[in-house]
């Protein structure tokens, strides 16, 4: 019994050390220094709740938060809605399905920067080719990257499309899980193929799209890279159209010095995150089916 | 008519209606792939026509040399490649071993010390990155390979599925190897290892993808040209070649192509990977 334990801390030291200096240490530190007026260069001095105060007062954090909510409602549900309709399309014997499935999986492990750079081409007015097939059905596509409007919903859309082969694989594996017998029977009993979707197919597979949700809330709520690019080189005002708090964050604490600041910034991130998932976990027993 | 055929008709239609439309979101999906590789052959003339070309008349390779050459993507691969390895090889090691002490180790706090990897699981490295920012600064450490490596191993993940393959390997092996005298570093190392090799497989992808393509934390650690890595250096492309798209599809060509190699090397573990876990490294 002495040796296990002996044996068993020499062989999660080196993560257990890694985890204090590059983990644990920091996540204590952050909330300190979120009660700070930490710069990069010295110690900060304690303020109290003053951060707090001027981050409810900031219009730019206001719209921060604002944006990184819009991102979230509109990318969560959409996403996991294609990423539901593609599973269970490709749930079916069809010819090139593996092909399929790579294919839509294919964005997921692409460089979101490249992502970016790709998209911010396709969606330009004059040379881009979205406008361009958009016009063989006549329609008029707007200035995507110069339209405050159109911008922040160019860079959702190209979030969807990133995201949705990632969600379907883990809805396939779900969807895979069903048990054959559920459909025959309902099929016996004259079931219509929308009867047993709704019926059969949503409720057995609850648990993955509960998973799936609670994943999209927390990536789309630190959603940073896309933003980054997107904002790079953009017109001034598209900064203000884009901006979501992780980018707020880096912002205010690698461009601006303000470490203190932003880290009060990041406590106020992680409280919606805590508070989004607690309400799905506790939403969870409504809908969610274990078998 | 009878009953049967007409359900088989409809189950027909079905079938051929579900290929119909994902065939449509394959178009979604691919064309801005094919855009991007047509793009890096064309010369900068060439996309800035109207109306758009959509192949090259002449194929250039250009793009790619410039690239490489006068962009200074050379040096970055190196240091993309460099940074990935240390992690992935960091990562093997570090999360394979404690993965394997959760899974058969009996210590004091197993489970308690597990428990405590979940909830740190929870906060999100965003909210740390600056604390962690400074502890490198301090360290003298930023705009190092070692600032850039050390703070993306201790992956909790990692731990999570080496230790579902670890459960999964039978405890007989590893009674027979301690009867013959084996420790636990004999058993892990000589047993416990080889044939976690599916394990250590998917990981290995992981860590390769999500390192590659991290961008936030080697642009706020490296801060000259010597230690940027293509995340970095593509999202930096500012003034004269920042319009230049055919550069730019060229820069881009050249960061994806790794990920879909590695991706197509591993492609049945990595999709089984994100199959059962769900969560990205």
């Amino acid at each position: 019994m002495k040796s296990e334990n002996a044996w068993g801390y020499a062989f999660i030291m080196p993560l257990l050390l890694m985890m204090l200096v590059f983990s644990i240490g920091p996540i204590l530190f952050a909330f300190y220094m979120s009660l700070t007026d930490w710069k990069l260069s010295g110690s900060g001095v304690f303020i109290g709740l003053d951060n707090f105060r001027e981050l409810f007062r900031d219009l730019t954090v206001q719209t921060e938060i604002k944006n990184s909510l819009i991102f979230t409602f509109f990318k969560v549900p959409i996403g996991v809605a294609i990423s539901m309709v593609l599973a269970y399309l490709l749930n079916e014997k069809l010819p090139f399905k593996g092909m399929f499935r790579v294919i839509y999986f294919l964005p997921s492990i692409t460089m979101a920067v490249a992502v970016g750079l790709v998209w911010r081409y396709l969606f330009n007015s004059q040379y881009g080719i979205v406008n361009d097939i958009l016009s063989w059905f006549s329609i008029q596509g707007p200035y995507w990257m110069a339209d405050t409007k159109y911008f922040f919903a160019a860079i959702i859309l190209v979030a969807i499309w990133q995201g949705v082969g990632y969600d379907m694989i883990i809805l396939l594996a779900g969807l895979q899980n069903v048990p054959m017998m559920y459909y025959e029977a309902a099929r016996v009993e004259g079931a219509s193929s929308l009867q047993c979707f709704l019926k059969i197919t949503i409720p057995l597979v609850t648990p993955s799209l509960f998973f799936v949700i609670i994943m999209e809330f927390m990536n789309s709520l630190k959603v940073f890279d896309l933003i980054y690019i997107f904002i790079n080189n953009a017109f001034g005002p598209m900064e203000q159209a884009a901006r979501t708090m992780v980018y707020g964050i880096y912002q205010k604490a690698f461009v601006y010095s303000r470490m203190g600041y932003a880290s009060a910034e990041a406590m106020i991130l992680f409280a919606i995150i805590l508070l989004v998932t607690l309400f799905q976990f506790w939403g969870e027993r409504k809908w969610v089916y274990y078998e | 008519m009878n009953k049967k055929t007409l359900l088989k008709i409809k189950k027909n239609l079905r079938l051929i209606l579900s290929f119909l439309i994902l065939s449509a979101g394959v178009l979604v999906m691919i064309l801005p792939f094919l855009w991007m590789l047509l793009t890096s052959f064309k010369n900068y003339a060439e996309t800035v026509q109207l109306p758009i070309v959509w192949f090259p008349k002449v194929w250039t390779l250009e793009n790619y040399a410039y690239v490489l050459e006068k962009m200074n993507f050379l040096l970055y691969y190196k240091n993309s490649i460099i940074m990935v390895v240390g992690v992935v090889a960091g990562q093997l090691l570090v999360c394979s071993m404690a993965g394997y002490a959760f899974a058969r180790i009996a210590f004091r706090f197993r489970k308690t010390l597990f428990l405590l990897l979940l909830a740190v699981m929870m906060v999100p490295g965003q909210m740390t990155i600056i604390a962690r920012y400074l502890l490198i600064y301090h360290l003298r450490l930023s705009d190092t390979y070692a600032g850039l490596i050390l703070p993306l191993i201790p992956s909790i993940f990692g731990v999570f599925l080496l230790r579902q393959f670890f459960m999964g390997i039978p405890r007989e092996l590893e009674d027979a190897a301690r009867i013959d005298g084996c420790n636990y570093w004999g058993i892990y190392s000589r047993i416990m290892l080889p044939l976690a090799k599916g394990g250590m497989v998917t990981l290995a992808i992981f860590a390769f993808n999500s390192t590659w393509n991290d961008l936030m934390w080697p642009l706020i650690i490296t801060d000259t040209e010597k230690r940027r890595v293509l995340a970095v250096a593509v999202a930096a492309i500012k003034g004269i070649y920042d319009t230049k798209n055919n550069l730019l599809m060229a820069a881009s060509v050249m960061v994806t192509l790794p990920c879909i190699l590695v991706f197509a090397l591993g492609q049945k573990q990595f999709i089984e990977g994100v199959a059962s876990t769900g969560i990205k490294g």
